[in-house]
């Protein structure tokens, strides 16, 4: 039977038994290069798991509302969905295009292009922005090859009004323009995430450690803007455009006060919904970033400097040459031809002439001094984004005209805020107060964060007895008996500056015939000031009219009488003492 | 080990270490396959891969017990041990020459490897080189041990053995080289341990390894896999997905694995991962301890195997033993070897776990063989050798009748 003897068997067996036990050893090696895989390998292999297994879903974020001083509402999210096809989930992509052909009102062939149009596609969005009738009708279908995404959808509900104030929100809505942008961070929160393990065809199987990160919903902005004063503004700006056969306007209402802006408008205005159907120019907020130069409305203020500096006493009267006036190379010339005024005078009428002698007398270093006292040349700190600091220049630049162009208003630039502000100043007993937007963020709940109740103070501008002096006895008979008497309203004591400033060419330099910019800056009630209305009409037809008191002043006139009565600012006791002889004595 | 006390294995341990390793298959295997939008009892049981893989377990399981019982007459008759392997290889083989021809075999994953029949609902298919490995090893055992063999003479030894794994593996390997890699190391293996001489060994080896070669340039996507081999990094989604995807799958799980049933590999990311590359799949949902499971049980085997072989009566059954012990082992081994891009990717599954039924019952009889070795052992031995008759003659158990009949 067996080939051997013993001996052969045994060289057979231990050589059998090597080939077994090198087979084992074999398996056992193995074992060392799965401890190699777990150890060395491992960090690599395990993130190239991680990476093609996970997933993440963003959970969006509430984007917080935007909200005017009363709580009106003035941009909101609302969620809708946009409707998407998966073609690899399909199971019978016909009938499934023609199921929803019906319920979105589109022609199957359609949808059918749509998905044919991305043949590797696994997101073919088919509908955007479908209401909620449509959204269950589509959720109802429960086909897993149809899903909705949700999309937030930003509205205006005021629209046009308060455009330039709001700003926009992109596609992806985050804030592209005005307090959207400047408060973007606050308002869109922070988005939440929904990690998943998925298997090769992305299907979810179920949530990844830590996969769940819940989104903060983003707060709320309060401004400190009025819808309604707002509107006022507004439909008076459209009224004064209208009449005045104008360009464009722009409004600001403040409380000289506290600094809260409660109007702030520029017309023609945009749809915030769609931003993209009108130009650059038409959706810039004008108000702060545009810096214009404000001609005879600058005059206030360097009175004020040469009170405040003693270059002139209240009572001195000063030669205005009857209406023509030559100065170095330099011939300056007034609408009416004026004598002997005093500094009231010089104002109330408006004198070029006057306003230069003063100018000159005080020097370039007194007026650059002024004005950089009131604010010009620093941006007014608003929170509305793209704020212009206008243009005061240094007095090394100053060439030897640039002492009387200032005096009335040229060789300087500032936004219509920055003057609003300014003129604010002097009705607050001489103190500038920081113009804002902004009266409280409140979280996403509702609960204030951050309030902002107690006025910024920037610097007084002027002694408090020169700015009431200016107030209660030059810039009231501005109105009473002066260039601005288009501004009176019933009830009330109105101060005011007029101005009318020659608008240069738009691409070369030079002033342009026949264009102006026609501003009134008002605020009543005299006695203790609610509000300051700044109106700057552009480029009206100056064969209606083209004076500040005479475009802009009726504009002013109607926003004053309806923001009064809409504050209920009562009427004032003394308006019979119009013209009565002044109560606060000059220093 | 002295001779004189030998008396014989006990098959047992054998059926557990195989038992086990087919219960963990079976639980990998579902969990491999588990899908996670049907309820598990909403599916026909034989359409679920569990379900096909119970049944082949169960066909295994009675076919082993049917080979250990009539595996004995055979291996006690001179003249059915000496002329069955040869019909069975010569079948084989015959199996092999047809699948090669087109048309008859169906094709799967681009090789011929398939004889297929009955309904294509039930789709049951036979892979012929299944059948020619353990073909092979019974025939070499007939031929390095029966009528008259000398493994040490180049004619009546060597020759015969090394053309008939020559032409196994020239059959199969065309189609399929992993299991042609098994083919000739085992071959080499019995060769070796029936003592051929070195120099035919040597002649073999190189001869093997040219047509090794041949076979490698033969295919372009042998090629590509072993260029995928060289740097699996450098083509991640492409030749080197697979290992790549398969170390990925091993790495995810672990020391101690992610749980059993919560892997996520097998969801599309690990391609066969419920056939050849179920090792992975077992190392992420539970790390060293199933897969050390796994390896510690393949040892077992061999280790009892090892024992069967040593305690077997006659160089045939020696042999047989050696070899069925040495097919085992060897797949398993170079199946974790290719889980593990130890090796370059070959299809080869690991036996009795991977999901597949002409492999499951092929070994399934194997085993069967084994065991009846394992009961035949130490009895004849102890009759013929024992000089101071020490050992009892005869060993307990049911088969007394055909071992002394063999005494005569």
């Amino acid at each position: 039977m067996s080939l051997g003897g013993g001996l052969i068997d045994l060289r057979q067996r231990r050589l059998a038994a090597f080939v077994l036990v090198v087979l084992m050893f074999l398996l056992l090696g193995l074992g060392g290069r799965l401890v190699y895989i777990n150890s060395v390998m491992r960090p690599r292999l395990v993130n190239l798991a991680r990476q093609q297994q996970e997933g993440s879903t963003v959970i969006p974020a509430r984007r917080g509302m935007i909200l005017d001083g009363r709580g009106r509402v003035a941009a909101v999210s609302r969620r809708m969905s946009d409707v998407f096809i998966d073609p690899a989930q399909a199971t019978d992509l016909n009938t499934l295009v023609h199921e929803l052909a019906v319920r979105l009102n589109e022609s199957p062939d359609a949808l059918l292009a749509a998905v044919r149009r991305r043949p590797n596609s696994r997101y073919v969005v088919v509908a955007s922005r479908v209401d909620e009738t449509t959204e269950e009708a589509i959720r109802a279908l429960k086909n897993p090859a149809v899903g909705l995404a949700d999309t937030p959808v930003r509205t205006f509900p005021l629209g046009e009004s308060l455009a330039h104030v709001t700003g926009w929100t992109g596609r992806d809505g985050h804030g592209m323009e005005g307090i959207e942008l400047a408060y973007e961070k606050h308002l869109a929160g922070r988005d939440g995430q929904r990690s998943t393990i998925r298997d090769s065809r992305r299907r979810a199987l179920w949530r990844a450690e830590d996969g769940f990160t819940p989104p903060a919903d983003g707060g709320h902005v309060v401004l400190t803007i009025d819808a309604e004063i707002q509107r006022i503004v507004n439909e008076a700006l459209a009224e004064g455009i209208r009449n005045f056969e104008a360009e464009s306007g722009v409004g600001v209402v403040m409380s000289p006060t506290t600094g809260e802006v409660f109007a702030m408008a520029c017309v023609p205005s945009f749809d915030p919904h769609d931003p993209s159907k009108v130009d650059a120019e038409v959706r810039r907020n004008r108000v702060v970033t545009d810096p214009v130069e404000p001609g005879s409305t600058i005059k206030g203020f360097i009175a004020c400097g040469a009170l405040e500096g003693k270059h002139l006493s209240p009572h001195e009267l000063i030669d205005c040459h009857m209406g023509t006036y030559h100065t170095g190379s330099r011939t300056i010339t007034d609408v009416h031809p004026y004598g002997m005024m005093n500094l009231a005078g010089i104002i109330t009428k408006s004198s070029n002439i006057g306003m230069t002698i003063v100018g000159e007398r005080m020097g370039k270093h007194a007026l650059h001094d002024t004005l950089r006292r009131f604010g010009f040349g620093t941006r007014a700190g608003i929170e509305c984004p793209g704020e212009d600091a206008g243009l005061v220049y240094p007095v090394r630049h100053w060439s030897s005209l640039t002492a009387q162009s200032v005096s009335f208003g040229y060789e300087v630039t500032m936004t219509p805020l920055q003057l609003a502000a300014a003129f604010s100043a002097i009705v607050n007993d001489g103190v500038l107060i920081k113009p804002r937007v902004v009266k409280q963020l409140l979280g996403p709940e509702g609960d204030v964060l951050a309030a902002f109740d107690s006025p910024t103070v920037v610097r007084r501008s002027v002694s408090s007895s020169v700015a009431r002096y200016l107030a209660d006895e030059v810039l009231v008979s501005v109105v009473e008996e002066g260039t601005g008497h288009e501004a009176k309203i019933e009830g009330y004591r109105v101060l005011g500056k007029t101005g009318t400033a020659k608008l240069t060419y738009k691409d070369r330099k030079g002033y342009e015939p026949r264009a102006y910019l026609s501003t009134f800056i008002g605020a009543a009630p005299a006695r203790a000031p609610e509000v300051v209305v700044l109106v700057m009409i552009r480029r009206p037809n100056p064969d209606i009219g083209y004076y500040g008191g005479t475009v802009s002043a009726p504009s002013v006139r109607r926003i004053l009488a309806e923001t009064l009565a809409y504050l209920q600012v009562p009427p004032e006791e003394s308006v019979a003492m119009v013209g009565a002889p002044a109560q606060t004595a000059p220093p | 080990m002295h001779l004189e006390t030998d008396n014989g294995i006990h098959p047992g341990p054998l059926i557990v270490v195989t038992f086990a390793l087919m219960a963990m298959g079976l639980v990998m295997v579902t969990s491999a396959t588990a899908p996670l939008d049907v309820a598990f009892w909403d599916v026909a049981p034989w359409r679920t891969v569990f379900g096909r893989q119970a049944i082949f377990i169960a066909i295994g399981i009675v076919s082993m017990l049917l080979a250990a019982r009539l595996a004995l007459p055979v291996l006690d008759r001179p003249r059915w041990r000496r002329q069955l392997p040869l019909v069975l290889f010569v079948i084989a083989l015959a199996l092999l020459a047809v699948v090669l021809h087109p048309g008859i075999a169906g094709e799967l994953r681009g090789s011929q490897r398939w004889l297929r029949f009955g309904p294509e609902s039930v789709r049951l298919g036979f892979q012929p080189s299944e059948l020619a490995k353990l073909a092979m090893v019974a025939a070499l055992a007939s031929l390095l041990a029966e009528r008259g063999a000398d493994p040490r003479s180049f004619h009546r030894g060597f020759l015969p053995a090394a053309l008939a794994v020559g032409v196994t593996v020239g059959l199969i390997g065309k189609e399929d080289f992993g299991t042609s890699l098994i083919i000739a190391g085992v071959g080499g293996m019995m060769l070796f341990a029936a003592g051929c001489r070195w120099i035919h060994l040597l002649l073999m080896g190189s001869l093997g390894a040219c047509g090794m070669s041949v076979l490698l340039i033969m295919a372009p996507y042998r090629m590509a896999r072993l260029t995928a081999f060289r740097d699996i990094w450098s083509d991640p989604r492409g030749d080197g997905y697979q290992p790549v995807q398969s170390l990925a799958t091993i790495a995810s799980g672990g020391w101690l694995g992610k749980g059993l049933g919560t892997g996520v590999q097998k969801y599309g990311y690990l391609p066969e991962g419920h056939t050849d590359f179920i090792f992975s799949v077992i190392w992420e949902e539970t790390g060293i301890v199933g897969g050390g499971l796994i390896i510690g049980l393949v040892c077992a085997f061999v280790w009892l195997g090892l024992r069967t072989m040593w305690h077997a009566r006659t160089p045939f059954e020696r042999l047989l033993a050696t070899g069925i012990t040495a097919t085992i082992g060897l797949q398993a081994a170079l199946n974790i070897a290719v889980v593990t891009v130890t090796t370059p990717t070959t299809g080869v599954s690991l036996p009795f776990v991977s999901a597949g039924g002409s492999g499951l019952i092929m070994f399934c009889i194997a085993v069967g063989v084994l065991i009846a070795i394992a009961r035949r052992s130490g009895r004849e031995e102890v009759r013929t050798r024992s000089p101071a008759g020490a050992a009892t003659p005869c060993a307990p158990g049911t088969l007394g009748l055909f071992g002394q009949t063999l005494g005569a």
